[in-house]
C-alpha cells in the first residue's frame, strides 16, 4: 500500500501515480521521462550512443560517424514498445544487415495509435525516410488529436506530414531518394480508422479467423482485392509486385487510402510490415499464431520471432492492439 | 534544396571484402544551361587578357599572323565584355589600353585597340613569368566574374628558371584562369601544360600558322561561355580517413590534391576554377579502416559551393559485401580513369625519353601508350601519337617513327592530359 506523496500524473495515460515508482502501475509508462521528451509516444529510433569503434559523439544525420566514418542505424536492430493497450516489436531479420522498418505507437486520453513504415530498400538510406514518417505520422496524430480534430481529420494531417518528413529525410540523392510505405491505426471507443500507402498492412483478428483490412498498393493487390482468380496472367507481369504509390520525394501525388471499421465483437489489431505477412498462408493463418490471453506487446514479440524462424528475409516490424482498448480500463489499486 | 543548376553524381566501388581500405569514386559534377549561382561580384560577365608573344623568335611572318589572329580575337569580342591586350618578351608591356586595367568592348574601343596590335614588333628574350605577373594585376582589379587570361607563345622560356616561373604561378593561382597555346613549332609542351594546369586553364599547340586566326578566336569564345566565375569542391573525410588523391580527370587531369585549403582537420576545398554549361569527372581515391563484416562506411561528403553558398551536395560510401562478386568488380567509370591516368603518364614519359635520345625508354612508353589511347577509344590522341610511334598491326611491334618532328613530340605532350569520357555504348565504336 503506497501513500501519494503528490499530484505526479503519468505523462502517458494521465492517471495520478505515485513519484516513488518508476513505471507508470496504470500504463507502464517511464514517470520520469525529462519534460523535454515526447512522453506520450515511442518510437523505434535506436538510442544515440557514441560510436562503438571510436567512441565519437559526433553522427551525422546519415548515422555516419564524422570520427572514423562507420556508420550507426538510427533504427533499432531490434527491440519492443510497450503501452500496455498497445505494444510493439521489431526485429531486423536475418538477411539484412539493418533495420529499414521503423514503427511508432502512442496514446492520447482514451485514444490509442499506431504507425509501422517499412523502407524501401532498393532506395538509398530507406530506413530514414520509414523512421521519419513513423515519428512524424505519429507526432502529427497526437497534435491534431490534442488540438481537438476529429479522428479522420487527424489522419490526414499524419500522413501529410508523415509524407513531408519522408522527403526531407538524407541527402538528396537525385536518383534514387529515400522512400518508404506507410501504415496507421488509430482505435478509438467506436472503431479503428486505417489510413495506408504501399504495401504494410492491418489484419483484424479473432480467436479463430484472420481479415487483411488494406489493400497493398501494387497492381498484384489491387487484383486480388477485385477477386481476380490467381491464375489470372496479370499477375505475373514484371512489375506485378512494383509498390504503385509510396512516401518519399520522388513519390506520386499523395492520395493515401483510409478505411475505417467498427468491429461488433471484441478483437486484436495487427499492424505490419511485409516481413511478417509474407509468411502468413492465409489472413485465418494469423489467428492461429496468437495467443488471446499474452499481453499487446508478448503478441507482438512472438509474431516477430515466428517470422524470423520462417527465415527472416526482410525486416518485421508488428504492432498490436486490442478492440475495444484497454485504455479507459485502469487496474484498482 | 531549389534547383541550383548543378548536381553531383558518384560512381564508385561501393562493395569491399573484409580488411579493404581503398575507395576510389568518380565524381561527376554538371552545371545545366540554367544554373545561376549567386554571383560574389556586382559585375557578372566576363574579363580577358590576351598575352602575346613580342620576343625575336616571332620576327617576320609570325609576328604578323600573330597580330592578324590577335585582332580576330578583338573584333569578336562581345560589347560590353572587359579586355586587354599585353604583349609578352623579356619584360611585359601593356597594349591596350594604355593603363594597367581592361577596357570595355564597343566599336571604338575594339578599333583603338587593333590599331595597338598592329604597331607592335618582335625583339627581346622570354621570361613568361612577367607577362602572368602582368595579366594577373590587370585582373585582380577587374570587377568581372569571370577572369581569363591567353597566353599565346612560339618558344620555351629560355630568360628564367622553371622554378621562379614555377613560383609566380602559385602566386597568381586563383586570381584568374589562364589557356595556353604553344604556336609555331619551338615550344615546349611540358611548359605549356604547367602554365594551363596551375592556372586550372587549358593546354593546347597550334604550330601551322593558317591556324591561328580560328583557333585564337575558339579559345577566346570557349571562355566566353563560363558564368561562374570560381567553383570549389569541397571534400569531408571523417578523422580516420586518408585523402590519397583528388584529380580532375575529364576534359584534362588535374591533379587537385596538393591545392587544398585547410577548413578543419576533416574538411578541405579545392578549386575547380572557372564554369559554363559542362560536366567535369573527378577521381577521388580515399583511405578507410579496414573494412569489417557488416560495415557501412562514409568516405567522404562532397559538395560544390560558389563562395559560401553550397550548390550541390553528395557523399562516398563504402559497404561490406559478403559477394567476392560484388567486392572485386570495379566500376568501369574507375576502372576507365585508371587507364586514362596511366596514358598521360606513359605519353609523358615517352617525349622525355625521346627528348633526352633515350630511344628504348621512348618507344616502350609511347607503344603503351598508343594501346591504351586505342583500347580506350581516345582516337584524338591516338592521332597525335601515331605520328611519332608506328604499330606493325601483324606483330603488335613498335617503333619510333624515322624523322619524327619535334612539334610532333610536343604535341602529344601538351595534349596527353586530354582525356574521353566513358563511351555509352562500346559497340557503338566512339564517336
Amino acid at each position: 500500500m503506497t501513500t501519494k506523496t503528490d499530484s505526479l500524473q503519468c505523462p502517458v495515460c494521465g492517471e495520478p501515480a505515485d513519484p516513488s515508482h518508476l513505471g507508470c502501475e496504470a500504463c507502464g509508462a517511464d514517470l520520469h521521462a525529462p519534460a523535454s521528451a515526447a512522453g506520450h509516444w515511442l518510437s523505434s529510433a535506436a538510442p544515440e550512443t557514441p560510436c562503438a569503434e571510436c567512441g565519437s559523439t559526433n553522427i551525422d544525420t546519415h548515422g555516419y560517424c564524422g570520427g572514423c566514418g562507420k556508420r550507426q542505424t538510427r533504427t533499432s536492430d531490434r527491440t519492443e514498445l510497450d503501452l500496455s493497450a498497445i505494444g510493439a516489436a521489431t526485429d531486423f531479420g536475418k538477411r539484412h544487415h539493418y533495420n529499414q522498418d521503423a514503427m511508432a505507437i502512442g496514446r492520447y486520453d482514451d485514444i490509442i495509435t499506431g504507425v509501422v513504415c517499412d523502407g524501401v530498400s532498393s532506395s538509398t538510406f530507406g530506413e530514414l525516410a520509414a523512421l521519419a514518417a513513423a515519428e512524424a505520422g505519429i507526432a502529427e496524430t497526437l497534435a491534431a488529436l490534442t488540438d481537438g480534430q476529429p479522428v479522420d481529420q487527424a489522419a490526414l494531417a499524419a500522413v501529410t506530414a508523415a509524407g513531408q518528413a519522408a522527403s526531407d529525410a538524407g541527402v538528396r540523392h537525385p536518383d534514387n531518394p529515400p522512400s518508404c510505405t506507410y501504415v496507421s491505426a488509430i482505435l478509438d471507443a467506436r472503431g479503428i480508422h486505417l489510413t495506408w500507402i504501399g504495401d504494410s498492412r492491418a489484419y483484424w483478428v479473432t480467436p479463430d479467423r484472420g481479415y487483411c483490412l488494406t489493400v497493398d498498393d501494387s497492381h498484384t493487390g489491387r487484383l486480388a482485392a477485385m477477386g481476380v482468380p490467381a491464375d489470372d496472367e496479370r499477375y505475373r507481369t514484371p512489375y506485378a509486385n512494383a509498390l504503385l504509390a509510396w512516401l518519399g520525394s520522388d513519390a506520386p501525388k499523395l492520395e493515401p487510402n483510409t478505411r475505417t471499421v467498427l468491429p461488433e465483437q471484441p478483437g486484436l489489431l495487427v499492424v505490419c510490415s511485409d516481413g511478417l505477412s509474407g509468411y502468413l498462408e492465409s489472413d485465418d493463418h494469423l489467428a492461429q499464431l496468437i495467443d488471446e490471453t499474452a499481453s499487446c506487446t508478448r503478441i507482438a514479440s512472438s509474431l516477430t520471432d515466428w517470422a524470423r524462424r520462417c527465415g527472416g528475409r526482410d525486416n518485421i516490424s508488428v504492432i498490436v492492439a486490442r478492440f475495444p482498448s484497454t485504455a479507459q480500463e485502469v487496474p484498482s489499486p | 534544396m531549389t534547383d541550383t543548376g548543378f548536381r553531383i553524381d558518384v560512381d564508385h566501388n561501393e562493395f569491399m571484402g573484409v580488411g579493404d581500405t581503398t575507395v576510389d569514386a568518380i565524381v561527376t559534377i554538371t552545371s545545366s544551361e540554367n544554373a545561376t549561382p549567386p554571383s560574389r561580384v556586382t559585375d557578372t560577365g566576363l574579363a580577358q587578357v590576351i598575352m602575346v608573344d613580342c620576343s625575336g623568335s616571332m620576327m617576320g611572318s609570325r609576328i604578323a599572323e600573330a597580330k592578324r589572329a590577335t585582332r580576330a580575337v578583338i573584333q569578336n569580342l562581345p560589347d560590353g565584355t572587359r579586355f586587354a591586350v599585353v604583349s609578352g618578351a623579356a619584360i611585359a608591356l601593356m597594349v591596350y589600353p594604355a593603363a594597367e586595367t581592361t577596357a570595355v568592348a564597343d566599336p571604338q574601343t575594339r578599333a583603338e585597340a587593333s590599331r595597338a596590335v598592329d604597331r607592335l614588333h618582335a625583339g627581346g628574350g622570354t621570361a613568361m613569368s612577367s607577362w602572368i605577373k602582368l595579366a594577373h594585376k590587370v585582373l585582380t582589379g577587374s570587377p568581372a566574374e569571370v577572369r581569363h587570361g591567353l597566353l599565346l607563345t612560339d618558344g620555351f622560356n629560355q630568360h628564367e628558371s622553371r622554378e621562379t616561373l614555377t613560383a609566380v604561378l602559385d602566386e597568381c593561382q586563383g586570381g584568374f584562369i589562364c589557356d595556353a597555346c604553344g604556336i609555331g613549332d619551338d615550344w615546349h609542351g611540358n611548359e605549356i601544360r604547367l602554365i594551363a594546369d596551375r592556372l586550372l586553364g587549358t593546354a593546347s599547340g597550334l604550330p601551322e600558322e593558317s591556324e591561328w586566326s580560328d583557333g585564337f578566336t575558339k579559345i577566346a569564345g570557349e571562355a566566353a561561355k563560363k558564368t561562374v566565375g570560381d567553383l570549389t569542391m569541397r571534400v569531408f573525410t571523417p578523422a580516420r580517413n586518408t585523402i590519397r588523391f583528388i584529380k580532375q580527370m575529364n576534359p584534362s587531369i588535374v591533379d587537385l590534391t596538393a591545392r587544398r585549403t585547410e577548413l578543419d582537420d576533416k574538411t578541405g576545398d579545392y578549386p575547380t576554377g572557372a564554369w559554363g554549361a559542362e560536366s567535369r569527372e573527378f577521381h577521388v581515391r580515399v583511405d578507410v579502416p579496414p573494412i569489417q563484416e557488416n560495415d557501412d562506411r562514409l568516405a567522404a561528403h562532397i559538395s560544390v559551393l560558389s563562395g559560401s553558398t553550397e550548390l550541390a551536395r553528395s557523399m562516398v560510401t563504402a559497404r561490406w559485401s559478403g559477394d567476392t562478386m560484388l567486392s572485386t568488380k570495379l566500376n568501369p567509370k574507375v576502372a576507365h580513369y585508371t587507364g586514362q591516368a596511366e596514358l598521360a603518364s606513359a605519353i609523358q614519359e615517352g617525349v622525355a625519353a625521346a627528348k633526352a635520345g633515350d630511344n628504348h625508354v621512348a618507344t616502350e612508353r609511347l607503344g603503351r601508350a598508343m594501346q591504351l589511347a586505342t583500347e580506350s577509344g581516345n582516337e584524338r590522341t591516338a592521332r597525335l601519337l601515331a605520328k611519332v610511334v608506328d604499330v606493325d598491326v601483324d606483330t603488335g611491334r613498335v617503333h619510333m617513327r624515322q624523322q619524327v618532328k619535334s612539334v610532333d613530340l610536343e604535341m602529344a605532350d601538351v595534349e596527353s592530359v586530354k582525356t574521353i569520357t566513358v563511351r555509352r555504348n562500346p559497340d557503338s565504336g566512339g564517336e
